[in-house]
């Protein structure tokens, strides 16, 4: 019996050993983490154009940690007629095995909009070992010009982009779905989504951005240009419907859109009281909820907006004025609805449901739903919306509530 | 001619030729040095009290005999009735028997017994005097103990029992002597609790014992293999102990102790995976204390076996798995070593043990040396010169750090980590799981004396779970009942394969 | 013979239907929306009913399997029945030890070829045959609590990123869908085949082990409820989508927790495969009346690791087969039909007798 267990051990030692050389593995050391990637279509070539930042650990030696004082990020720039063979492309320069793990956000060229998100999308989910905690904006500018720009903010350069939209989207100024929700959107019957969109803006001297924007930085061509301090600002969202970009959307109604989606964390509103004096209202517990009913072929959406309003800068508005409070609230409530009614056009000339207004018709009203589903996109847009607002105002601001 | 006189079955007898007796014990003891044989002379017959240098306490024996016999007054017809008279009215020992063959001569006279041999007498009378210098009682240098007792047992196996003994005042606390092994006669001592323990297994491991084909027994660790059911596992199914409360406590559930005289580790049988991760100091603190110190020795254990593996499995086949600055900070590091990160892994734990091999057995001034060369060399040296990285260096020394904290499984923790390594770097995690699996099928298959080894995790039983093993419950909830070792069993019925 | 609690055996079951939850329901039959969750349920009302005849069996012959009960009355027809039986078996083995192989290329390891992959798969589904029913039940209580751990950090850390917008009430799509993924839920439930076998090593009443299909109905409806609150219509697009909820979940030590689930199902399926082994031991022993049958289960997994080796080389012949599994033809016949006949010509004998 013991000949025999040694002669099984030994059997199992050799297998183990002769299968040694059926696994392949890449060395961490041999492997180029991706940190952040750029798409961008060539239409004229008809060619993928793929720009990747690469962690690059500058200093020497060991036992030497992430230095975060410099941009630690390389790039590579790859082309081909498939993103794949872009991609592989881009590799050549690195000399090593793409790390697609830790890209955490792809940006979209503003030529490569127009292609087929979702095809695009796709392409980085497939892959297992990507991750769908990815962030997808669009520039305004190529791909290549956004990731030109190494920042030494954050431990590498891409995470002080995931920062700058993160807290753009928290105050209602943008968009920060990832990519496993924006593809959850795309599946929708009118393949409609947002990202966030992007662009580079010129720093002035004293390191902020001029007022009405800088100018954006005219590509990679002249070095004197590249010199210029430049930096990444986010600038609204695009709207993609039925798979593809259909238009810009300013702050404005992005705010709108936002609201619609109950994506907003809190939100700043101004408004002119008497004697020429402002106040600001900061909006929070933003609640929007959507209602649809459905009275013979006439769809109507009931859009009610509840958030509760602090003043934190009471203009003239004095501790026992119930008037001037209501009346800032009134206005308060009313550029809310204005907001949202831009957001609501916008999005019916795009026909892009980026509210949810298929999730609300089928959770709510899911017989009509399942009677006009072919048709979604325009039982939607050809829909009545009636949107109301209500702020209430809280303590916080106005001892005298 | 010794083997005959000593083995038991040929038992060749005393005779009353004093000169004869003499004679063969002399040649019995090949005229070994240590032989003392003290004659004298009482009531003109001729006596010899046999005893061995160094095993017999001097002043008992002058107390117990020589100043008795001096001054006695005794008359008597034969030899016989001398020895006898001695027996019953002059010589008071605490232990006193006749013998009548070679062999129970040569085992008392070796087992410290004074022997007292009279012309015309064709027994001895072996007087105990036992009186050889030994190691007292002191803390115990393996499971220490901040709150629990101090004592631990030591090499003399009637104060280990005495020291039982003391903890368990119960008339069901059964000792069981009996000497093993032809050459070494070592004395070992089974105990158990009669009302608890399963009589089969004290059945089953008294056979056992007395089926050991060893000539000598200088540890309990000699009885182990003989004792386990399955000799080639990593894993013990006997638990060693140094402490007599915890050997107390082990009876109390149901478990049959075994102690080894010239040995302070006890073994204790069955001994469940669980045990290992129970101390005293559980039962003397707060329970949820106890749970949280229980939670981190497992992990403490599952880290020692399976962190370089799962390190190097991550970084070399899914490095997306780990954190990103983490990442980073990882592959930071290995830029510039010398080996891959397998490689690295498989040299420095070659290296940690080495060094803790080297550290344990040399005298303590060396030893620091050893911790410096240990420190500063290995640890620091290598990283700066580029020839390991930073957190291989860390992780082998957190390894190393885990593994002490279940002390019991220290042995099983370092091959295992071995082949996690392997696994790991050949396959990566699919290969951590599939030699994980095939391991956890055989901690599951294997039981002593039909007690599951994984019990009560597998099969399962909440009760126990919960009630003292990876919970240890408040003293008013394990009073109101117990779980004993049979009843781990599933009702006896469940056997093994 | 080698005795186990039902309790134990229950433990067993969960986890091996729980391991085709991943791994045979094929990505397009797991879709967003409501059906799955009643899909879910009528199968387990089926499954319910399918496992009569095995309980009529052990409640009739007093413990019995159904091998047991023809070997007394017809030793040919008991080992033309034990046939059959194994080669439902073996179908399994084959469907499980390639989907499993086919989950390890996708996610953990690229570059793992077939044949490592099934050579490992199936040694360590052997080496728990080898050590016995008990063995291989023991282990599944681990199996089953790393699932569960699982399943509760996935919650834990998915919970901000549900969307309840995404659950909607009443049936939408077509009825076919329905009934597809009704018959690929019953397909994944070969513990009617193993229960077939091992009711006769379950030391209580073996009907006891049945309340798993409880548990078992909780814990995939957690688990569907989960997958159509995280991901919404995207699910309709993932082959794997609890391991791309994995990939999502953050729990501080690790960035994501795929690889951990990977872990967890491969651990699951092993488990099956070694319980899918021990019965085909199980019938060989007690058709041959031989003891020791290690050789014939090292020639046996040699067998299986051959039709792997050819249905999994092949995607022809890969997606028929496939095809044929998610019929629940196997399941159904092996884990009814037989010991339904065994039942009849027990009984026919009887009469036979009684006459």
């Amino acid at each position: 019996m013991n000949k025999l267990r040694i002669a099984g051990a030994v059997s199992v030692l050799l297998l183990v050993l002769s299968l040694c050389g059926c696994i392949r593995y890449v060395e961490l050391s041999d492997r180029a983490i991706v940190q952040a990637m750029g798409v961008d279509y060539l239409p004229d070539k008809g060619i993928y154009r793929i720009s990747m930042q690469y962690f690059a650990q500058s200093s020497e030696g060991s036992k030497n940690q992430i230095d975060k004082t410099q941009a630690n990020v390389l790039k590579s720039i790859g082309e081909g007629k498939s993103i794949l063979q872009a991609v592989n492309n881009a590799s050549l320069l690195t000399g090593k095995a793409l790390l697609l793990s830790e890209n955490r956000i792809i940006i979209l060229g503003k030529e490569a909009c127009r292609l087929d998100l979702k095809g695009i999308m796709e392409f980085f989910i497939s892959n297992f070992h990507s991750h769908p905690q990815t962030y997808f904006a669009c520039g305004e500018n190529t791909a290549e010009e956004i990731l030109d720009i190494r920042f030494k903010e954050g431990y590498v350069s891409s995470q002080h982009l995931i920062d700058i939209i993160d807290n753009a989207a928290a105050l209602g100024k943008s968009s920060n779905e990832y990519a496993y929700t924006t593809m959850a959107q795309l599946m929708g019957g009118t393949k409609s989504t947002v990202l966030p969109l992007l662009k580079t803006e010129e720093l002035a001297t004293d390191g902020t951005i001029p007022p009405g924007g800088g100018n954006s930085s005219g590509g990679s061509g002249d070095k004197k240009e590249q010199q210029k301090e430049t930096t990444v600002v986010p600038c609204g969202v695009v709207i993609f419907s039925d798979g593809t970009a259909k238009d810009k959307a300013d702050e404005d109604v992005t705010m709108g859109i936002r609201l619609f989606y109950n994506a907003v964390e809190e939100i700043t509103i101004t408004i002119n009281t008497d004697n020429n004096r402002t106040a600001a209202l900061t909006l929070y517990d933003i609640c929007t909820e959507i209602t649809p009913r459905s009275i013979g072929d006439t769809l109507t959406f009931e859009v009610n907006t509840t958030a509760h309003a602090r003043f934190d800068d009471r203009g003239s508005i004095g501790e026992v004025d119930t008037k001037g409070i209501e009346d800032a609230i009134s206005k308060a409530e009313s550029e809310i609805e204005a907001c949202m009614k831009k957001a609501l056009d916008k999005a019916k000339g795009c026909r892009a449901d980026i509210f949810g207004l298929e999730n609300a018709l089928r959770n709510k009203n899911p017989e009509y739903y399942r009677a006009v589903k072919d048709n979604i996109g325009d039982v939607l847009f050809s829909a009545e919306f009636n949107l109301k607002a209500k702020c209430l105002p809280f303590s916080l601001g106005l001892q005298s509530f | 001619m010794s083997d005959e006189f000593l083995n038991p079955e040929q038992a060749v007898n005393i005779t009353s030729d004093i000169e004869q007796n003499c004679t063969i014990i002399r040649a019995l003891m090949k005229n070994s040095t240590d032989l003392l044989m003290k004659y004298a002379v009482v009531d003109k017959k001729r006596l010899v009290i046999v005893t061995i240098e160094g095993m017999v306490n001097k002043t008992i024996l002058a107390d117990l005999i020589y100043r008795p016999l001096t001054f006695c007054d005794i008359s008597c017809d034969s030899g016989k009735e001398l020895l006898s008279k001695l027996e019953n009215e002059l010589l008071a020992a605490e232990e006193q028997h006749q013998i009548y063959t070679f062999s129970e001569l040569s085992r008392s006279i070796m087992a410290g017994f004074a022997v007292v041999l009279c012309e015309g007498a064709d027994f001895a009378l072996s007087i105990g005097a036992q009186g050889f210098a030994h190691r007292m009682i002191s803390e115990p240098s393996t499971h220490i103990n901040l709150r629990a007792s101090r004592e631990g047992f030591i090499e003399v196996i009637r104060v280990n029992i005495a020291m039982v003994r003391r903890r368990m005042k119960s008339p069901t606390l059964v000792t069981n002597l009996m000497p093993i092994a032809s050459r070494s006669n070592t004395d070992v001592c089974v105990c158990y609790l009669d009302d608890k323990a399963d009589k089969r297994t004290v059945g089953l491991i008294l056979d056992r014992l007395k089926a050991i084909p060893l000539n000598t027994v200088m540890s309990g660790a000699y009885l182990q293999s003989f004792l386990e059911e399955d000799n080639s596992s990593l894993f013990s199914q006997v638990f060693v102990t140094e402490r007599p409360d915890v050997f107390a406590s082990k009876l109390y559930e149901g478990r049959i102790g075994i102690i080894v005289d010239g040995t302070p580790f006890a073994l204790v049988i069955p001994g469940l995976f669980a045990e290992s991760f129970q101390t005293m100091d559980d039962y003397t603190h707060k329970p949820f204390f106890s749970l949280f110190m229980r939670t981190l020795r497992y992990t403490a254990f599952i880290l020692s076996a399976l962190l370089p593996g799962l390190y190097v499995a991550l970084c070399n086949f899914n490095p997306e798995i780990i954190r990103s600055s983490l990442l980073l900070n990882i592959y930071s590091s290995t830029q510039t070593t010398a080996f891959p990160i397998f490689g690295e892994c498989i040299v420095m734990y070659i290296l940690y043990e080495i060094m803790r091999e080297a550290g344990l057995r040399l005298p303590r001034t060396v030893g620091h040396a050893v911790s410096i060369v240990g420190g500063l060399v290995i640890g620091e040296i290598t990283v700066s010169a580029g020839l390991m990285s930073a957190p291989v260096v860390l992780i082998i020394a957190a390894t190393g750090l885990c593994s002490f904290a279940v002390p019991d499984l220290y042995d099983s923790c370092m091959f295992l980590r071995l082949v996690f390594i392997l696994a790991g770097g050949i396959f990566g995690l699919f290969g951590i799981t599939v030699a994980g699996v095939i391991l956890l099928f055989r901690l599951c298959s294997k039981s002593a004396y039909g007690v599951p080894y994984m019990s009560p995790f597998a099969p399962i039983k909440p009760k126990g779970i919960i009630r003292d093993t990876l919970v240890r419950m408040g003293w008013r909830f394990l009073s109101k009942s117990d779980i004993t070792a049979t009843e781990l069993k599933g009702n006896g019925k469940e056997d093994n394969k | 013979m080698n005795k186990i609690n039902s309790l134990q055996l229950a433990v067993t079951f969960i986890i091996t239907r729980l391991s085709a939850e991943m791994l045979l329901i094929p990505g397009e039959l797991i879709k967003y929306g409501p059906n799955r969750f009643y899909a879910i349920l009528f199968a387990k009302v089926i499954v319910l009913l399918l496992y009569l005849p095995a309980v009529f069996i052990t409640l009739r012959f007093k413990g019995d399997n159904f091998i047991t009960a023809t070997m007394r009355r017809s030793p040919l027809l008991a080992g033309f029945l034990g046939l059959l039986f194994t080669m439902g078996i073996t179908c399994i083995i084959a469907d499980t030890v390639i989907n499993l192989q086919l989950y390890i290329t996708d996610t953990l390891l690229h570059s793992l070829l077939l044949i490592t992959g099934v050579i490992m798969i199936i040694f360590a589904g052997f080496y728990g045959a080898y050590k016995g029913v008990s063995a291989v039940s023991r282990t599944s209580v681990f199996a089953l609590c790393f699932f569960i751990l699982l399943i509760v950090l996935i919650i834990i850390t998915m919970m901000p990123d549900m969307d309840m917008v995404y659950l909607y009430p009443s049936f939408i799509e077509d009825g076919e869908y329905f009934i597809q993924s009704m018959t690929a839920e019953v397909s994944c439930n070969s513990e009617l085949l193993m229960f077939a076998v091992l009711c006769a090593n379950v030391r209580q009443k073996p009907n006891k082990t049945l309340y798993y299909l409880l548990a078992v109905f909780v814990l995939l409806e957690v688990i569907n409820l989960i997958y159509n609150l995280v991901l919404g219509p995207f699910l309709d697009a993932l082959e794997y989508p609890l391991y791309v909820i994995s990939s999502l979940s953050d729990i501080v030590i690790f960035q994501r927790l795929d690889g951990i689930d990977a872990i967890v199902w491969l651990f699951a399926s092993i488990i099956k495969i070694s319980m899918l082994l021990v019965c085909v031991k199980q019938i060989y022993s007690t058709v041959t009346k031989k003891s020791g049958s290690t050789m014939f289960l090292a020639v046996f997994s040699l067998f299986c690791f051959g039709l792997c080796m050819i249905i999994g080389n092949d995607r022809i012949i890969y997606n028929s087969f496939q095809k044929f599994m998610n019929t629940a033809l196997p399941i159904v016949f092996s884990g009814a039909v037989i010991p339904l006949i065994a039942l009849i010509a027990g009984k026919k004998r009887k009469e036979k007798k009684d006459e």
